[in-house]
């Protein structure tokens, strides 16, 4: 029941609204492309003398910020792509197949997704340290993220395949199929539309994390954009165009997968709520 | 057909959940038990061995680290902080709520709309902290300059929001808002179309205005949007610490410190542990309870 038409004071209303909520990134935009100079000069939001498309290239090139992003996606992209495979087929187990400690698994997935991440910090550091000597590693980040991951994952896939017609399963258990040929014939073309809200999800968290780049990665060439951004603020401290180009930069991944993928992304949200 | 079908089912599921399962209990489940164990001694980082406090001196309490939790001040700081957070933080859902309603509107400029607010949600938090560190900058930011153009900021002022020992929480709190009201945003607007039109227009049809309409209909009709926006907010205000970390590091001197960013800081700063291992548990205790009530309504949804 939504109004399908308003008014001009509405629109105006609308429109104040947005330039309020957005005015933070339109702050960082402007002072992106300002010239040192004009900074210096206390010109801080005035309309720029020209448009200094060179702090880009300098934050980008001249700092390895381009290091960072190909560490973010290193990290980013295997994750997504295991914890998609781990997921469906885990979630296909919970949804369709009755097993005792069904309900368990279940559970345990869904709390450990509510975790606050100090109860993991300290032994996933010393695992990755001392047993599988990952540490500093972007495999380790990487590994966290794809076991982390899981429990939204697996919650989410259950909750999507057990939508599906179980008909359809019935009539190739009676043909005689293993579940295995099951799930990679009958249901796995039907996961679609999940797989690609769950991906935009997770590549969205796994490419934004700070807190385990920061406890998991030492090397600076090996970090990732959030904890390498960081970084860089120490180095470029009071070039504030300078900070906020690196900012503008670490946004475009995520806002352009926005961008193109809003359905899914936003199905994703609403889905992985739970019914 | 070997074994019977439930006997397959069994030995599917299992195989299935194998490697999920064993990754998750290598790094999360596991990962609990031992972080409530080192809460109880006094690790410093490297020894191979970690005896708990009572066994390595006997005159010392096995619990001391929670002893001494209780004795430090910066530690009630960080709780109470993290109960502002609980409180105010919470606000972001209204505005998600107010926004939602406002742009429920059916046309391609208002999606145009929608997806810029939307947008915060998906900036990292350490985007969110530099920009909105910029915004709130306390010499050049973009509020201050605002501030002094409409005479609220006196010349020789200065809007040092994050650099105050009452208010920087209060800043932070408010960059924390701005991406989780785009989320609750998106969650309202979600439920919102969900709504069943027939009572709503059953209710138009009754003369019932529009107000009472949304405080007496809508709003009973969005719980359960409600219920995942709640607990959602209450454990982000709970385990909130990258904006703490890039923004104000938990100063000036910890009065911004929370749980979160406390707990790192003593393990991995001053590589206290065991002390940082029991912040960690009272954190996770406090979230206990709101996890058990997501985790009940969940089993509810199955049917126990």
């Amino acid at each position: 029941m939504e109004a399908k038409s308003r008014g001009p004071l509405y629109w105006i209303l609308a429109t104040l609204l947005l330039l309020a909520w957005i005015s933070p990134i339109l702050a960082s935009l402007l002072t992106s492309v300002k010239t040192l100079d004009e900074l210096n000069q206390g010109r801080y939001w005035t309309w720029p003398e020209r448009l200094a498309w060179e702090n880009y290239t300098t934050a980008f090139i001249q700092s390895g910020f381009s290091r960072y992003f190909v560490n973010s996606l290193v990290v980013t992209l295997p994750a997504v792509a295991g914890i998609l495979a781990l997921s469906s087929l885990g979630g296909y187990a919970l949804a369709k197949l009755r097993f005792r400690g069904s309900t368990a698994v279940l559970l345990t997935f869904v709390g450990g997704m509510l975790l606050p991440f100090q109860i993991l910090l300290i032994p996933v550091f010393y695992l990755s340290n001392n047993v599988l000597h990952t540490y500093d590693t972007r495999l380790g980040l990487m590994l966290f993220h794809t076991a982390f991951q899981l429990g939204f994952a697996t919650f989410f896939m259950r909750n999507f395949i057990r939508a599906l017609p179980d008909g359809i399963i019935e009539a190739a258990r009676i043909d005689g199929c293993s579940e295995l040929r099951i799930y990679r014939t009958v249901v796995l073309p039907l996961l679609r539309p999940a797989l690609a809200a769950l991906a935009t999800l997770l590549f969205t968290w796994i490419w934004n994390d700070f807190l385990w780049a920061l406890i998991l990665l030492q090397t600076d060439t090996l970090k990732p954009i959030t904890s390498g951004l960081q970084n860089l603020k120490g180095q470029w401290i009071a070039s504030y165009h300078l900070q906020s180009a690196g900012a503008m930069i670490a946004a475009i991944p995520p806002v352009l997968l926005f961008a193109l993928l809003q359905k899914h992304f936003i199905r994703g949200l609403t889905m992985g709520s739970g019914k | 057909m070997a074994g019977s079908s439930a006997q397959r089912d069994k030995r599917a599921a299992w195989l299935f959940l194998a490697p999920s399962l064993f990754l998750y209990a290598l790094y999360v489940l596991f990962p609990i038990l031992f972080t409530i164990y080192l809460s109880f001694t006094n690790w410093d980082g490297v020894s191979l061995s970690a005896p708990p406090l009572c066994v390595a001196d006997p005159t010392v309490s096995c619990a001391q680290n929670y002893i001494d939790l209780w004795n430090d001040d910066v530690f009630w700081v960080a709780l109470k902080n993290n109960a502002l957070w609980l409180v105010f933080f919470s606000l972001s859902a209204f505005v998600g709520l107010g926004l939602a309603l406002f742009f429920h509107v059916k046309s391609r400029v208002a999606s145009f709309y929608k997806s810029l607010f939307f947008m915060p949600m998906v900036f990292s938090l350490v985007v969110v902290g530099t920009v909105w560190g910029w915004f709130l900058q306390p010499e050049f930011g973009l509020v201050e300059f605002l501030l002094k153009k409409a005479h609220v900021l006196g010349p020789d002022d200065q809007f040092g929001l994050l650099a105050d020992f009452q208010w920087a929480t209060a800043g932070l709190i408010v960059a924390a808002a701005w991406p989780h009201a785009a989320y609750c945003m998106v969650l309202y607007l979600a439920g919102l179309s969900n709504l069943q039109k027939n009572v709503l227009e059953a209710a138009l049809i009754d003369g019932v205005s529009k107000w009472q309409m949304i405080r007496h209909i809508v709003v009973p009709m969005l719980r359960p949007a409600t219920v995942i926006v709640v607990i959602v907010t209450m454990i982000g205000a709970l385990r909130t610490f990258d904006l703490v970390a890039i923004m104000t590091a938990g100063g000036p001197a910890n009065s911004s410190n929370v749980l979160a960013l406390y707990m790192y800081q003593q393990t991995f700063e001053s590589n206290r542990y065991g002390y940082g291992a029991a912040i960690a548990v009272v954190l996770f205790a406090v979230s206990l309870v709101l996890i058990i009530a997501y985790l009940r309504k969940t089993r509810e949804g199955e049917g126990g």
